[in-house]
């Protein structure tokens, strides 16, 4: 992964396809379960890769595993990509029915917890994606988020706590 | 005190507490049974949150196009950045299994792209449009040097001498070319292989009436350089890719398929006029002039392929990422089927039963076949267990496995499967019996669910006897991971390898969580009724995790399976398909479920119209109940457990 990357820094287009196909799933379902859209997905997909492809060079291996830093990159981009969306959105009452509707859509997923982990705020979403899905070691999500490990197991702590109030219907 | 404790239970769960917070934790735990209870929760959430994650993200997959779409865009965004010299072909001299790409002029790099990102991004300029603002006309030479493919004349024969010469010579008979993706108006089950005269290249085509084509031509792997063009990569491999061509496409259709060039033989199903079903025994040369063609070129190591087309990129994105090659049983080296295709689980046998050949496998679906429609027998003249899945009453396959004998294997057979040597036969006739019988005591016993002919029907349980005759027959046998397996099939062959090299055996699971029922948080109570004739399976309820399970079954292969947990029974269940009063409660029906029954004798029957019925029998107590009962009788049982 070292040569492709030092290769895609000195502008080897061949390995930047390679890099690419390597790691868009990693990208892209981080993504997804984000920002729970596909074409938002694909959008972010698309534009962590143009991040990538400007700032490579800047990518030092002795600080951090590429697919530490490419995390990194992706989880910032949809962090910013929603706290962005919120501000064009009119209220949250749209938020939560447009998520509902796209949820209905889909087949065979427990949609109940699917909705409330949509409703957790960014910073507990990204800590439990990463745990979760990805089986990240606390230190590795430390490293991506740049918290503290400690910081880590308080918000999946909370994140926890607050999917059970959410099914349990409490309001938070 | 217990605040800070449960503030440590996500991290408890995840393995990520110091030594001396585990302690804590557990010291905790030994005392406060409420504290365990809450826990047990908290893990039940957790799980239910993976599972919900990886349901949603572990199949999706970023789009075929993706980095067509994200070279358009970076060239579109940065065509400044793309003169400065970052975005450029270069060379590949490090790594010699890379394909050699040409250096590329960058005006005519920018031109193309700029075709690209115009397509994909300002979606509603038309071609015209984009092609006067910066690209060459379309009917012109794209990239310099390169020409406008006229797919007669692919591909050159040259690659194809000199591929003889190559470390690893692969026939590309020895493969079949499966179309995983077409657009919806093209012809479907419709294409056409033409073998040429050297045997090394094979021709695909197919088309919607006469307005668009594809046309994939296969040469064997050569290290010349790909054609010039914009670079992206197609399977993993490295690829170039050449809009705005012009050409006429020759459709020839006179060939028979994947065999020996036949002249008198003709390939019906190809119609000119209208998309939609082709006309039955119609064959036309075709001609289809092109002038916005896309030529895409790669190679995966054992062919080159070169695909032409007038579909639009990401149409044609999506057709080339579909392209699979299956190799045919005649092949000599072995191979896999990585990831498969859909997985089918099979049914497994529950904990505590008895069968002397695991049946934690899973196998590919046949498509067409009977969604599902397995069942496991234990033959007790043969020994072994057999599984059979039919398509109507045309196609099968029969899975049998025993145990092998100690040092029993196929070494003889040429034919591998996975990392096995394995015992190919062909032209196999004979009559296949679908008939599933489970013998006990010399009676034969229906097997229900299962119907002959057309599909399965829903009015409840039914045994269709069912013969195949077959002359065309293909048998695999193999011994792998201790089991002798036979695959017995009048699948094609491509099919047929497809299958065998997807069933998959499982690691046996573990259970990390076994515990004793008085461990458990809640008292297992059994049903106060059940059917005349049922009795409880040999040694009760068996802790399992945070509950316990425990069957009742009858000689006829009835069953009532039951597993008590601990949960939080707020949670409403998903995805039911009724709901019905137990005892005061709701109950939540799930139907057509699959239940396996293990006999005393030793057969095992799988019943496909079960029922689970999911209801709670207190307050942080959930039942699933799976049964082959009629419904009525399955409300009885599951309310004497509620209130007895």
């Amino acid at each position: 992964m070292n040569d492709l990357i030092k290769r895609c820094a000195a502008g080897d287009e061949t390995a930047f396809a390679m890099l690419f196909e390597q790691t868009k799933n990693l990208v892209y379902k981080t993504a997804l379960l984000m920002l729970d859209d596909p074409r938002e997905a694909e959008d972010a997909l698309q534009e962590v890769f143009i991040k990538v492809y400007r700032s490579v060079g800047s990518y030092d291996p002795d600080r951090a595993a590429f697919t530490t830093w490419l995390h990194r990159v992706t989880v910032n981009h949809c962090l910013n990509r929603h706290r962005k969306k919120r501000l064009t959105l009119v209220g949250l009452e749209d938020v939560t029915l447009g998520r509902r509707t796209h949820a209905i859509e889909q087949f065979g997923v427990d949609q109940e917890m699917r909705q409330a982990l949509n409703r957790l705020s960014d910073k507990l979403r990204v800590v439990v994606v990463l745990r979760y899905f990805w089986d990240m070691p606390y230190a590795e999500i430390a490293d991506i988020l740049d918290i503290p490990i400690g910081t880590v197991k308080s918000r999946l702590h909370q994140a926890l706590k607050n999917l059970r109030l959410d099914l349990e219907g409490v309001a938070q | 005190m217990t605040d800070h404790i449960r503030k440590l239970f996500a991290a408890y769960l995840d393995g990520e507490l110091t030594a001396s917070e585990r302690r804590a934790v557990e010291d905790a735990l030994r005392t406060d049974l409420a504290l365990q209870a809450e826990l047990d929760q908290l893990k039940t959430l957790r799980e239910r949150a993976i599972n919900a994650l990886h349901t949603q993200a572990a199949e999706a997959e970023a789009p075929p196009d993706a980095f067509v779409q994200l070279q358009a865009k970076l060239h579109a965004e940065s065509p400044a950045h793309l003169n400065g010299g970052r975005l450029h072909m270069q060379r590949n001299t490090d790594n010699p299994r890379s394909k050699r790409l040409p250096a590329l002029g960058l005006t005519a790099v920018a031109a193309l792209t700029a075709i690209i990102a115009a397509v994909l991004i300002v979606g509603r300029a038309t071609r015209s449009e984009v092609i006067t603002a910066d690209a060459p006309q379309a009917d012109a030479p794209i990239t310099e040097g390169s020409e406008a493919i006229d797919p007669a004349q692919q591909p050159p024969e040259a690659e194809a001498v000199n591929e003889e010469d190559s470390a690893e010579e692969v026939s590309l008979r020895e493969f079949i070319l499966i179309w995983s993706y077409v657009p919806e108006t093209f012809y479907t089950q419709n294409s056409v292989g033409h073998l040429t005269e050297d045997g090394q290249v094979v021709n695909e085509y197919r088309y919607n009436g006469n307005e668009q084509f594809v046309i994939v031509t296969e040469a064997t792997s050569t290290d010349e350089p790909l054609p010039e063009g914009d670079v992206l990569v197609v399977q993993g491999n490295p690829a170039t890719m050449q809009t705005g061509l012009s050409g006429t496409a020759q459709l020839e259709l006179e060939h028979s398929r994947l065999g020996a060039p036949d002249p008198d033989s003709v390939v019906g199903g190809f119609g000119g006029g209208g998309g939609g079903d082709a006309p039955a025994d119609a064959t036309y040369p075709e001609q289809i002039a092109y002038e916005d063609g896309l030529r895409i070129v790669w190679d995966d190591g054992i062919r080159r392929v070169d695909v032409l087309t007038n579909l639009s990129t990401a149409e044609a994105m999506r057709v080339i990422e579909g392209l699979t090659w299956e190799r045919t049983p005649q092949s000599e080296p072995p191979f896999t089927t990585e990831g498969g295709n859909a997985i089918e689980d099979l049914p497994t046998v529950p904990t505590g039963a008895r069968v002397e050949v695991r049946s934690d496998y899973a196998v590919r679906l046949v498509e067409g076949f009977y969604h599902s429609m397995a069942v496991d027998v234990w033959d007790e003249a043969e020994g072994h267990i057999s599984e059979r899945r039919y398509n109507g009453d045309e196609q099968f396959v029969i899975v049998t496995r025993r145990l092998a004998d100690e040092g029993e294997n196929t070494a003889a057979g040429s034919f591998m499967v996975r990392e096995q040597s394995a015992l190919l036969t062909e032209g196999l006739s004979g009559t296949a019996n679908i008939t599933v019988p489970v013998l006990q005591d010399g009676v034969e016993r229906p097997v229900f669910g299962m119907g002959g002919g057309g599909m399965p029907t829903d009015e409840g349980e039914q045994a269709h006897p069912d013969t195949i005759p077959y002359e065309d027959g293909l048998q695999v046998e193999w011994v792998e991971e201790g089991i002798y397996w036979t695959v017995l099939s009048n699948l094609p062959q491509a099919e047929m390898v497809a299958f065998v090299e997807s069933i998959a055996i499982k690691p046996a699971p573990e259970d990390p969580n076994a515990t004793t029922l008085e461990e458990l948080s809640f008292d297992v109570r059994l049903p106060s009724y059940v059917p005349e004739g049922m009795r409880l399976l040999e040694g009760g309820p068996l802790a399992l995790g945070d509950g316990a399970n425990f069957a009742y079954f009858n000689e006829d292969g009835r069953k009532i399976s039951v597993r008590q947990f601990a949960m939080d029974t707020a949670v409403t269940p998903q995805g039911y398909d009724d709901t019905v009063e137990i005892a005061g409660q709701t109950g939540y029906v799930y139907l057509n479920q699959e239940v396996t029954t293990d006999l005393p004798n030793g057969s095992t029957i799988v019943i496909f119209d079960g029922t689970t019925i999911l209801f709670d029998l207190q307050s942080g107590v959930r039942v699933s109940m799976t049964t082959t009962l009629p419904l009525e009788e399955a409300i009885r049982v599951a309310a004497s457990m509620i209130a007895p």
